[in-house]
Parts: structure tokens; sequence; C-alpha cells
């Protein structure tokens, strides 16, 4: 694990085990960290510096390790409608039919590798090489609830309606983030499955 | 009561914010100054977390229901009665908040504390998530009891307005060339009008030499100061995304991240660099000047 003092109030751990421990920090709180947000291979700790110093917090870290077991996540099945705005322009980049790109979209698991940008939004990978497409030049004002997109190789549902810059290619009506529970359908560590309606 | 009779351009329900779930992409939003936010309601007796109005730019006009003790902190707005302390408003009389003249954010404290929905713990607004409320005109808005003390007699003044933003090393300092943190500590910066509580972003010269490297996305502290390709860098603020991927050049130090809540689009700052040792002393001295003001 290699630690980088990421500002007064925050120790950015990077290891390629970030998920484990990532679980691990989460089942071993410690009062005074304010939040965890992992990454590919990194975790981000957050603190509130009154009450903890860059060095507890290291402490606390490499007393946790990153060698927690990391069970597999659950599947989390995701009912998709193949119509989105983009969809026919990247099968034509693709040079490939519609029916093609969603075949190979919902063709296989992908993992949750993270969430970010909005409650509930999971970075999800890794999208076949060969449906992979950049973010759009222009990114929508506006993209609808829902919305199923692809950037690079990595595909994720938009769970409320956004500015965003994805390729659109379908659309789904799960209840991707709760508010007042708290509840986000995908975490960190699970498989999502896309399922074609 | 509380009756919205008018609204600026973005008023919300914010309280000290949401934190312990980032991991799920939900970042802890909050007062964008919390040290305002905090004395506005240790003035009129609340809880400090007692939810509050954050205001930008433009106030609003707002009547009650029954007599109240309020509090305006914050930026140089107009305002009918005087900000930095509390004030006893008679039923009816309408407090008017206009035009902000200096600083960019207020904040309206009622004793009792605004009735607020909580979500994952916190009554804090983050539009782009859809937490929280944004307030318009109409809105009525109930009291809570969330009475810690009597209301404070005096003034509290604070100048909130400085034009040096202090910094510490960054997630991704090492990564960068001399002269691009140089850039970033040489150059006076304009705070963009496309800021938000999301990000405040700054025109100036543009940060060049190493800029770090193509990078995953990782997760980001409370005023990560990024610089995309084009050289000119973004202050991930209260509502930011919890990942990004720029690198990182410097962070805004804990202490005058409600300075960077007074930022509005035209003012002009430079960053000082200071060590950790240094941002926490300035920390601990700024939480014993928010206990010791009111």
């Amino acid at each position: 694990m290699k630690f980088v003092w990421s500002s007064d109030a925050s120790v950015l751990v990077r290891s390629e085990r970030a998920l484990g421990l990532f679980r691990g920090l989460r089942q071993r709180e410690l009062d005074g960290v304010t939040g965890l947000s992992p990454a590919r291979e990194s975790v981000m700790v957050r603190f509130d510096p009154l009450i903890l110093r860059h060095e507890d917090v290291k402490c606390w870290i490499q007393s946790v390790g990153d060698v927690c077991f990391v069970e597999e996540g659950k599947l989390v099945e995701i009912l998709t409608l193949y119509n989105g705005d983009d969809l026919e322009e990247l099968a034509s980049v693709c040079r490939m039919s519609t029916s093609e790109v969603v075949s190979r979209h919902c063709g296989r698991d992908y993992d949750a590798w993270f969430l970010g940008f909005v409650p509930g939004f999971a970075y999800l990978g890794e999208v076949d090489e060969t449906i992979s497409a950049p973010r759009r030049a222009v990114p929508r004002v506006l993209v609808p609830a829902g919305s199923v997109g692809i950037a690079g190789r990595q595909t994720g549902v938009y769970p409320r309606a956004t500015p965003g810059g994805w390729n659109l290619i379908g659309r789904t009506d799960e209840i991707m983030f709760d508010g007042s529970s708290g509840k986000s359908l995908i975490e960190p560590g699970d498989r999502v499955r896309f399922v074609p309606l | 009561m509380i009756r919205v009779l008018s609204v600026g351009w973005m008023t919300t329900v914010q309280d000290l914010g949401r934190p312990g779930f980032s991991h799920l992409g939900v970042s802890a939003a909050g007062a964008a100054d919390p040290v305002s936010f905090r004395v506005a309601n240790r003035l009129v007796g609340n809880a400090e977390t007692a939810p509050a109005l954050e205001m930008t730019l433009k106030g609003g006009r707002f009547s009650f229901d029954g007599d109240v003790v309020v509090a305006v902190v914050g930026g140089e707005f107009d305002c009918s009665i005087s900000m930095g302390r509390a004030v006893l408003l008679a039923a009816g009389v309408v407090l008017d908040i206009g035009f902000c003249r200096a600083g960019a954010r207020c904040y309206l404290a009622v004793r009792g504390g605004i009735d607020a929905k909580y979500e994952l713990g916190s009554a804090s607004t983050h539009a782009l998530g859809g937490l929280g409320r944004v307030i318009g005109k109409g809105d009525v808005l109930g009291l809570a009891g969330l009475v810690v003390s009597d209301a404070v007699k005096g003034a509290v003044t604070r100048c909130v307005l400085r034009d040096r933003v202090r910094v510490t090393a960054g997630a991704g300092t090492d990564d960068f060339g001399g002269e691009a943190v140089m850039r970033l500590l040489t150059e006076e910066w304009t705070v963009r009008g496309q800021s938000n509580r999301q990000g405040i972003r700054l025109d100036g010269r543009a940060i060049v030499g190493r800029c770090g490297g193509s990078m995953q996305s990782e997760g980001v502290a409370l005023g990560a100061i990024q610089v995309p390709p084009s050289g000119l860098p973004v202050i991930l603020f209260v509502d930011s995304q919890t990942t990004g991927g720029y690198p990182v050049i410097a962070n805004v130090a804990s202490v005058d991240i409600g300075l960077v809540g007074q930022l509005r689009p035209g003012s002009r700052f430079r960053f000082e660099v200071i060590g950790f040792p240094e941002a926490l002393a300035l920390l601990v001295e700024q939480e014993e000047w928010i206990r010791g003001c009111v």
C-alpha cells in the first residue's frame, strides 16, 4: 500500500486490492473518518482533522490491511430497453448492426468498480473493446434518468436526469438510488448484468 | 412558519453536510461557507447543525407567522436587518435580503431551525443528486425545535473576504513539474461564470509544463484543485462528484473552504501554499474563534 497525504483532511491509499481494503475499512470503522471512496486501485479516506491526524489514519489503514477476503458481490440484473439516442451512431462507428452492439453489451457481466459522479452512479467494466467509444465531444445538458451509456470501456446507468457525455444505448426503469433509505441498487464490488427487454 | 415571498438565484436548505456515503457516489454537500453557517446558528441559539437557508448572490423576501429570532451571516448583502447579529422580528414583518455586494453567499438562520426532510442523516441540499430542497417563491417552511441556548446579544464581525486562498499539497502534487506549481502559486486567478457548488472554475494563464499523467478516476478530497487538459484549474467543491479523473495539483486547506464559498464570478485571488502543520493550526484557531465569538 502506498499512502499520499491528499489534503489536510484526507489520505489517498493506492493498492491493487482496493476493494478488499475498502471492505475491511467498512467493517472496522474509526471515529472521525467521514468518507471512503474506493476506485479501481485506490481508496480515498476523508477524515475530520480536528479529531484525527494523517498518521492515525495511516495506522488504522495498516492495521486493517488490504488482505480482506473479497467475497463475490451480489448479481444485479438490469432490465434494459435498447433504444438509446446514440445506438445507431455507435453501431455505425463500430461498423456493426445495432443488434450486434446490443448483444455485445448484454453478452457479458460487468464488475462495479466504484460509484461516483452522482449518488448511485456505478462505473461498470469492462465493455467489449469492439463497442467501446469515447465520451461525446459535447456533453448533453440533460440525460434522462435511467439512461444506459458507454464511455471508453466503461458502462453505466444514469440514476437521475443530469448532464452527461456518455453514449446512450438504452434505458431502464430500475430505481438506482433511493435518497431516503440510502440504498443503492449497485454497490462497489457487485456484478451487473444487462437483460434486454 | 416561514413564508418565502421571493427568492434569488439559488436558495437551498443546508446544514453541515452528509458525510459517510461517498462510496455510493454521495458527496457531503452542506453549507458552502460552514463558518458563516455555524455562526448564524450560534447567534440564534440553535444547534450548529440546525438546517438554515443558503442564498447565493441574491437573497429573497421572507415573512413569518409568529415572532421569530433570526440571524443573517455571510457575504455583504443588502439586508433590511443588521447582518451578523440576532434580531427579533415581529409576526408579519418582511425580511428583505437583496443583492450581494461582496462575497457570494449568506445564511438565514431562524431560531429553532428549519423543519426539513432528513435524507441519509442530513437536510443539506445537493441539487444535482436530487437530495434536499431548493427553495422557490411561495414555499412555506416550518420551524423545528433545535434550540440549545438563548439567542446571543451583540454582533459578530468576520472578514469573510481575503484575496489569498491557502492550499496544501494535493493527491497529485508530486506528479506536476515545478513550473506548473509555480504557475498555480504566482498567477492571479479569476473565478469564471460557470462556477457553482460543484466546482469553482478559474481563468488565468493556463498551467503548462508537466501536468501529471493520464490517470484513472480516483476519489477526490474536498477542495481538490484539478487541472484538466485546458490547464485552467477547477476547485472541486461541496457538491462535487466523489471521484475524478484529472490530476490534482494542490488542495484547498480546510480552514479556507468557507472562503471558497464566498468566491463569486469575477473574484480575483491568489493561492498561497502552507504545510500540513500550519493548516491544522489555522483550523484549530478558526475553531476557537467560532466557539468564542458568540
